[in-house]
């Protein structure tokens, strides 16, 4: 089966496949067993759902991949540090 | 040797697709990369596109204060610079925006006499004009982080935008790999100070850009009052549209148009 990272990053460079998938859910679905993409990541993808579709993704790479850091926030409100934690 | 230079880039908030050619330039030419991603997409084709490309990711642990993790950070991205590499830094969204280390190790490597640049990318706050059709010039636009909005008492005005940054980690201060609300009483409180300035029944926006491009930005489009009922995520934002309109000051207006005719 095609990897679905690499169906993602096509999307992502290749306005004409981007198209192609936000043209109709028929028309997606074409466009993705053309690349091999299983049943599973087409649902996944047809969903919308981030969330899942970064999970997925991460799975074809563990275990180098690393947590996203977005869940990481910035927050500029100066907390002092204990010293014990430098 | 070569004098070490440091470039910070930004990839945007949708995966790949919105990074420009000048970061994809940086980031194909750098010595060493270092990135900060924001899922594993993004690591992926970094990783395609420069083979030195190392993920600054695993310094994040849970429970550790993310002050600590940027000092690591800065102190990796600069010990090549002096040794001579020139280095891209790369973030998601934009590097400058809601981004300690990056500023800051611009600041160390110009002290130590480095060249360093920051090129500008898409922010999240990009994507919200775009997707919520908000122009800044109509009523202006104010933009806060939301801890730092409610501990600072900051002073706002309701006749223009107001835009509080990440309302689902309100008063969190360090590191947690869950997805969904971090701090559901944190946006209750933010909602009751709202609420002193705002009616029950103002409508205001819950916004997540897309981060895929296959998937739509999450617009949610609740009460005021309703606020704390609504599915919040830890890279929700909160967009307050104006209540109401200025009123414009006349003798200002009169004051100027003199000025201009002189």
């Amino acid at each position: 089966m095609a990897s679905l990272a690499d169906y993602v990053l096509r999307l992502a460079r290749d306005r004409n496949e981007a198209e192609k998938f936000r043209a109709s859910q028929q028309s997606a679905k074409q466009a993705m067993t053309a690349f091999g993409l299983s049943n599973e990541h087409q649902e996944i993808l047809l969903s919308g759902d981030p969330n899942r579709i970064s999970q997925e993704v991460q799975k074809e790479f563990a275990p180098w991949a690393h947590d996203p850091g977005w869940t990481n926030t910035q927050c500029m409100v100066n907390v002092p540090i204990p010293k014990t934690q430098k | 040797m070569t004098a070490g230079t440091l470039t910070v880039v930004g990839t945007g908030i949708q995966a790949v697709a919105q990074t420009s050619p000048e970061a994809l330039a940086c980031i194909e030419s750098a010595d060493k990369v270092y990135f900060v991603s924001a899922d594993a997409l993004t690591e992926y084709w970094i990783r395609q596109v420069n083979p030195s490309a190392e993920s600054l990711n695993g310094l994040y642990e849970i429970g550790k204060q993310r002050s600590i993790t940027y000092e690591e950070m800065i102190d990796r991205v600069l010990a090549p610079v002096a040794s001579g590499l020139n280095v891209c830094f790369v973030s998601y969204g934009h590097p400058g925006v809601f981004v300690y280390s990056t500023h800051e190790a611009i600041r160390r490597a110009r002290k130590a006499g480095y060249v360093a640049r920051m090129l500008p990318a898409i922010s999240a706050e990009a994507c919200l004009f775009a997707d919520l059709g908000v122009d800044p010039s109509t009523s202006g636009c104010q933009s806060y982080e939301a801890t730092d909005f409610l501990i600072y008492h900051r002073r706002f005005d309701t006749h223009s935008s107001l835009i509080l940054w990440q309302i689902g980690a309100i008063g969190e201060w360090s590191y947690k790999r869950n997805v969904n609300a971090w701090n559901v009483s944190g946006v209750r409180i933010l909602t009751d100070i709202l609420l002193q300035h705002y009616p029950e029944d103002h409508m205001v926006t819950v916004y997540e850009a897309a981060r895929y491009p296959c998937c739509d930005a999450i617009i949610l489009n609740v009460m005021l009052a309703e606020l704390p009922k609504t599915t919040i995520s830890a890279i929700s934002t909160l967009y307050v549209p104006p209540h109401g309109g200025a009123e414009p000051d006349l003798a200002m207006f009169e004051r100027l148009s003199a000025a201009d005719a002189r």
